[in-house]
Order: structure tokens, then C-alpha cells, then sequence
């Protein structure tokens, strides 16, 4: 019951008949198994064969897992450190600025071009579709959603064969 | 008057032509129709071919080495004209040594690829390859999400199922590790282990290693839909986050030490890629990046290519043994996509809250970036606005790390 189990959960996408055929054709491979042993190489044998590859699969398991584990803790360091200067940023006081003498002109309040604003809601409309409230229009500054965009679109260009 | 012409026919070429070199001028047809009419690898198989091309016609001054009866070129035939100045003194200025003799060397004779192929030879162009493939590698994806790297692991797994079943198929210990690591799916790491420990495969296993890259996206998705159902192809990954320069850094160095500590037979190749990285992620070095990302990749991919053609010679290429490595090679690759996928569907049963798309899996294989894309179009068939490109290169990388692993495994076990 258990294999049968683990056997769908590996192939998902077969039917009982091919089931049945896979695993008649899985114990003919391993019955003929023994039969070709005698044309392996003296060395390694059938045995030593099957430890050759498990201790493989186990150097490359330790040292990828080992890069992981570090890589791991040290993402873990670095997210810390980000949090940490991005709360800084926001309980630091605001700067100190002298008072001049005569107060400047109030700084002009930005603002966004009401035709980018009908665009933004045209795109948010077209997209989600659903019934939706936009509560905020920002600009971005990270470069790196952009260029994300951007790659994904130049992959998006090629043929794939 | 006819006496000299015959005389001259047979200082030409056509009296040297075996029925076996027209056999493969038309393998050399089917190499070049794949490279140039279906754009399959061309940069690599279009000097392969060409070096096949010039392995079965009856050349002078182009390679000069006896062949061995095992297909392997003898590396020591060069031609050294000298004179011998007996009791030269010693180079550290003590007295001369009566038993030292000293050449002075005036010509060096041997055909061209004589001295090209010292660069496999002597194991000179897979690092060196690897060092312009660091600098082309971006490893943020995989320090973004690291447990991708495991899927990278698990896709070394056909490497070791092929090494048996070459095993059964009557291939030694060494070939069989030859022919295992072309389900890595690595060109220069299949040509820097075959040359070590089967260097009468190197031609077979060259061939067959850069065919099946180039036949990814065919081999590939059948597997992964096989081995997934729809509800799993659909699912969407988190967005990467942002990795500072420092992370990238610290993980080029981090990589070279664990893996070096752990198989320093693989040193060579994982020094070179981790230095080609470095320069890159450092952002001092942009002359030097460049170098590695343009000519000498270039330069290198040229010479392996047609060094790798060279050992085509049709004695040893065409044998019973090309045909098995061509099955088994579609053998390695298919279960290293198997186990890569199948090991996306481990970790989303041991971790049910980060899921990640087991199509990612199947791009553990090296083959970068071709599998990696392999992975997003597939994922996009099922969902249009699912993008796996980038979580894809995670794994995609990781395996390049993973093979170069694995044959530090096979030479420091076989190797000796």
C-alpha cells in the first residue's frame, strides 16, 4: 500500500495499466540484474558498485548542503542587518535645518501627471479587473524590479527550441 | 611523363583514404546540419565537427602523434632539434654536475594540433573555460533561496545511476565515470574528467555531452511533466530578494574553500570558476571581466572544440562503444532531470509552507541558462504569469557546482 503510494506520488501522471507495466519491467531489470553482473569490472563490483555511488551522492549532498547551511545563516545575518539600518533609518530624528532669517517659498508639493494617473488606473483596471480602490501611486526607486522586468522580457524574446 | 604523374598521385591524399574517414565525413555532416541548420550548440559543435574533419582526412603538419591502438594520441612525439652542452654549471651557480647535461633547444617540430591539444592534455582549457563561465554567472538567485541549491545535488544522481548501468554494459570503473558525468550536463567538466581517466572516450563522450545540452528542451519536458502534476506546475514561487555585493562575495570564497577542503581533485576547476565569479561580483576588475566573459572564453571554446574534434579520428570513434555512451549519455541526463524534480517534491512535502515549483528541479542540471529556461516556459504553459526564469538559475548554477563536486569525486577515487 505504501509503495503503491509512493508510487503515485512520484509519477502522478500514469495511468494503473502503465503502472503495472512499469513495475513488471522494474523486477525484470532486477532479476537480470544478477545475470550481468559478471560483466562488470573486477573492480568495483556489484556491491562495492552501489557503495561507490552512495558515497558519491553523499560528497556532493555534504558539500552543496554545507554551502547551504552557511549560506543560509549568513542571509540570515545580512536580513537582520537590512532590517536593522532600515528601523534606524525611520527612528532617527530629521535633521536639524537652521531657521533662516525669512522664511523660504513653501517647497512645491510633487506631483503626479494626471495623464500617468489615468494610465496607472487604466493598467490597474485592465489587470485586476475585479472591483478595486487604488490607495497610493509611488514611484519606484529600487532599479532592480525593472531590470527584472526587463531580462524577463528579453528571455521572453528568444525561441525556445 | 605519366610515370611522374602517377608518381604524384600518390604523394596526394586520395591514396590515403580509408572507407572508415568517409563514414565520418558523413558524421561530420550530421554534426555541422545540427550546428548550423538547427542552431543545436553551434559554438561548440561547429569546431568539433571541424576537428573531426580534419581528424579523418589525410593531413600533414596538422597532428603528427601516433595513434595508440585505444584511439589515444601519444602526447610526447615532439620533434626537439638542441645541442648538448655537457658540464653546463648548475642553474643555482654551484659547481657543475658531471652527471647534468643541458640541451639548448633551437626548434621544436610537431603538427599544429600537437601543440593545441596540450591544452586538453595537460588539462588546460576546462579550468580556464570554467573561469570565463564564473565570470558570466550570476549566483545571486541561488544566495537568494540557498535550499535550491540541494536540487543541484539531487540532479548529480543520474551521474551515479549511468556510472552502474555503464558497469552492466561492460565499460571499466573510469570510462563508466566518463560517460556518468555527461548527465551533468557539462561540457568542460565532462572533457576535464574523461581526459584524466578515459582518454580514448574523449570524442564519444564530448560529443555526446554537448548533443544532449543542446537537446534540453526536447529530453527535458516530458520528464518534468511525467513527473508533476498540473496543480504543482502551477505553483508560484516568492519573489528573490535583493543580495548585497558583500553576499556575493563571501559566497564565491565560501564555495572555493568547502569545495576544495572536500575534493581537491576537483581544485582546478571550482578555483577558476570561483576567481571568474569573483572578478565579476568585485565590480574593480571590469577589464578583467571582460576578457574572461569575451576572448578568452571564446579563444578557449575554439581550440577545446577542435582539440575534442581531433580524437574523432574514425579507429577509435567508430566502435560499439560510441553507440552505448550515445544511450547511456540520454540515460544520465534523463534520470539527473528525474531526481532534480522529483527532489522540488521532497522538500515541498518537508516544508509545505514555502513551496517551491518542482519544474526548478529539472534545471539542476548544468546546461545553464537553457535549462533554467527550459523550466520557465514550461511553468508559463500552465500559468502565463508564473515567472521561473529567476528562481530557476538558483538550481541551474548550483549544478555546475554539483558536477564539478562529483568529478572531484570520481578522479580522487578512480584518478589514483
Amino acid at each position: 500500500m505504501f509503495l503503491m503510494r509512493l508510487s503515485r506520488w512520484i509519477v502522478p501522471n500514469v495511468s494503473k495499466n502503465h503502472g503495472r507495466c512499469a513495475a513488471v519491467a522494474g523486477g525484470v531489470l532486477l532479476l537480470a540484474a544478477p545475470a550481468r553482473l559478471n560483466a562488470l569490472p573486477a573492480y568495483p563490483e556489484f556491491g562495492e558498485s552501489l557503495v561507490f555511488q552512495f558515497n558519491g551522492l553523499v560528497v556532493v549532498f555534504l558539500a552543496l548542503g554545507l554551502i547551504w547551511g552557511l549560506m543560509e545563516a549568513l542571509g540570515f545575518v545580512f536580513r537582520r542587518i537590512a532590517a536593522r539600518d532600515a528601523a534606524r533609518a525611520l527612528l532617527a530624528p530629521p535633521p536639524v535645518v537652521a531657521t533662516p532669517a525669512t522664511p523660504p517659498d513653501p517647497a512645491p508639493v510633487p506631483t503626479i501627471d494626471p495623464v500617468i494617473l489615468a494610465v496607472v488606473a487604466a493598467a490597474v483596471h485592465r489587470t485586476v479587473g475585479a472591483p478595486h480602490r487604488i490607495v497610493g501611486v509611488t514611484a519606484l526607486t529600487d532599479a532592480v524590479d525593472w531590470s527584472r522586468e526587463g531580462r524577463r522580457d528579453h528571455f521572453q524574446t528568444h525561441r525556445i527550441r | 611523363m605519366l610515370s611522374g604523374l602517377i608518381d604524384f598521385f600518390h604523394t596526394t591524399g586520395f591514396t590515403l583514404i580509408t572507407w572508415k574517414m568517409v563514414i565520418m565525413w558523413g558524421v561530420v555532416a550530421v554534426l555541422l546540419w545540427l550546428a548550423v541548420a538547427k542552431g543545436f550548440e553551434p559554438l561548440l559543435l561547429v569546431p568539433i565537427a571541424f576537428g573531426a574533419l580534419i581528424a579523418n582526412l589525410p593531413t600533414r603538419g596538422v597532428i603528427t602523434a601516433q595513434m595508440r591502438p585505444d584511439g589515444v594520441y601519444e602526447s610526447a612525439t615532439f620533434k626537439i632539434y638542441g645541442q648538448i652542452l655537457p658540464n653546463a654549471p648548475a642553474a643555482d651557480g654551484l659547481a657543475a654536475d658531471p652527471t647534468r647535461q643541458v640541451l639548448k633547444v633551437e626548434r621544436v617540430e610537431g603538427g599544429l594540433f600537437d601543440f593545441i591539444s596540450q591544452g586538453i592534455k595537460l588539462e588546460l582549457f576546462p579550468p580556464l573555460i570554467f573561469l570565463g563561465v564564473g565570470a558570466l554567472t550570476d549566483f545571486g538567485p541561488l544566495i537568494a533561496l540557498p535550499r535550491t541549491i540541494l536540487l543541484g545535488a539531487a540532479a548529480q544522481f543520474g551521474l551515479f545511476v549511468t556510472f552502474m548501468g555503464a558497469g552492466f554494459m561492460g565499460f571499466t570503473s573510469k570510462q563508466a565515470a566518463s560517460i556518468g558525468i555527461i548527465g551533468g550536463a557539462d561540457g568542460p567538466t565532462a572533457i576535464f574528467l574523461t581526459n584524466h581517466l578515459a582518454p580514448e572516450l574523449l570524442g564519444a563522450v564530448a560529443v555526446a555531452a554537448y548533443s544532449y545540452m543542446s537537446l534540453v528542451p526536447l529530453i527535458q519536458p516530458p520528464i518534468m511533466r511525467l513527473l508533476t502534476t498540473a496543480k504543482e506546475r502551477r505553483i508560484r514561487m516568492k519573489s528573490l530578494r535583493h543580495v548585497s555585493k558583500l553576499e556575493k562575495l563571501i559566497f564565491a570564497l565560501l564555495v572555493l574553500v568547502i569545495c576544495v577542503l572536500l575534493v581537491p581533485d576537483a581544485a582546478a576547476l571550482i578555483a577558476m570558476l570561483m576567481l571568474g565569479n569573483f572578478l565579476r561580483e568585485c565590480a574593480v576588475t571590469e577589464r578583467l571581466v571582460k576578457a574572461s566573459q569575451n576572448e578568452i572564453i571564446n579563444i578557449l571554446t575554439i581550440f577545446l572544440g577542435t582539440s575534442v574534434g581531433v580524437t574523432m579520428a574514425a579507429e577509435s570513434f567508430l566502435a560499439p562503444a560510441t553507440l552505448k555512451i550515445i544511450v547511456l549519455g540520454v540515460v544520465a541526463f534523463g534520470c539527473s532531470t528525474a531526481a532534480g524534480v522529483l527532489a522540488a517534491k521532497l522538500m515541498n512535502k518537508l516544508s509545505p509552507n514555502t513551496p517551491i515549483n518542482p519544474l526548478i528541479g529539472s534545471a539542476g542540471v548544468s546546461a545553464v541558462p537553457m535549462a533554467a529556461r527550459v523550466s520557465h516556459v514550461e511553468g508559463q504553459k500552465y500559468d502565463k504569469n508564473n515567472y521561473l526564469l529567476m528562481p530557476a538559475m538558483g538550481p541551474n548554477v548550483a549544478g555546475v557546482i554539483g558536477t564539478a563536486v562529483a568529478a572531484g569525486y570520481f578522479l580522487s577515487t578512480l584518478g589514483r
